[in-house]
């Protein structure tokens, strides 16, 4: 029976990982036009990054060598240059008149927002069906 | 599966019941590749068992082949202790995306598919098998 939740527990990573990168997208779209922020200049755009991570010695056998569960290792800040909108009459502008303005394209930020809710619906369905096996193996013998 | 239980189970339902296990291992190697389908570098698992159950399977005696002495050989299909060698590989990819992944969303969900219904089919066949063991017990009542 543990294996099935072994089982989960592998979708379960993947469940966590996407919700991670989802928070991630939706700091990135809130604060598109946020030019100030408590290090000082515009905010930077975020991103996670994944990685494979083995399951190690709880499982005996040789397959448990080759699974891996995916955790979010790190979330690094997009360092490109800030994007210059001319706004002299914004309150942030420089001395020429250009406001620093965060470096989040709406666009790339709804294409990963769509990519990890697909990427959840998977896990979630593959971990549904997992449930399922394991209520149908308690069937045997009714 | 002992020898306690040769005269009421069949060979080929001790087949149905070692093909339980193998098909969780299956499912939980798709697990982990759904899991990573957005894990740059991450290579998709394969997972086989079935020529393996086969050609053990295919096999007259009823009883899997041991090694229980260093002097015996072990043959490619057949562990040690009596089970089925799985299969695990990495599989072969034509295409990759630019970040090296080569998890195919769709070939996964259709493997799944597949497996789930097997599965599910041969807990059906074991129950149905021990359906009709208790009809016999309860002297046909």
């Amino acid at each position: 029976m543990s294996s099935f939740f072994k089982s989960m527990d592998i979708s379960a990573s993947g469940l966590s990982a996407q919700r991670i990168r989802m928070n991630i997208v939706s700091a990135n779209l809130a604060n598109a036009e946020t030019t100030r922020t408590p290090n000082g200049g515009p905010y930077k755009r975020q991103d996670v990054i994944f990685s494979a991570k083995p399951i190690g010695p709880t499982f005996a056998d040789e397959l448990g060598r080759h699974l891996s569960k995916v955790e979010v290792t790190d979330i690094h800040q997009d360092l490109r240059e800030a994007r210059k909108v001319y706004n002299p009459s914004h309150a942030d502008a420089d001395a020429s008149g250009y406001v620093s303005m965060p470096n989040i394209q709406v666009m790339t930020e709804m294409v990963n927002m769509i990519t990890a809710t697909r990427a959840y619906e998977a896990n979630a369905t593959v971990f549904n069906e997992t449930k399922n096996m394991a209520k149908k193996s308690l069937e045997i013998g009714n | 599966m002992t020898s306690l239980f040769s005269g009421i189970f069949a060979h080929n339902d001790r087949v149905q019941m070692a093909s339980l296990g193998e098909r969780l291992k299956r499912s939980q190697l798709i697990n982990a590749n759904v899991a990573n389908s957005e894990t740059p570098g991450y290579r998709a698992l394969g997972y086989k068992f079935e020529a393996q159950l086969q050609s053990v399977t295919s096999k007259d005696s009823t009883d899997r082949m041991r090694t229980t002495d260093p002097m015996h050989y072990e043959t490619k299909d057949v562990q040690s202790n009596g089970r089925i060698q799985s299969d695990v590989y990495i599989r072969p990819s034509e295409s990759f995306g630019s970040d090296g992944n080569t998890v195919d969303m769709d070939h996964e969900m259709a493997k799944f598919a597949e497996n789930q219904i097997l599965y599910r089919s041969a807990v059906e066949t074991i129950k149905r098998k021990i359906g009709m063991l208790r009809y016999a017990i309860n002297g046909g009542r």
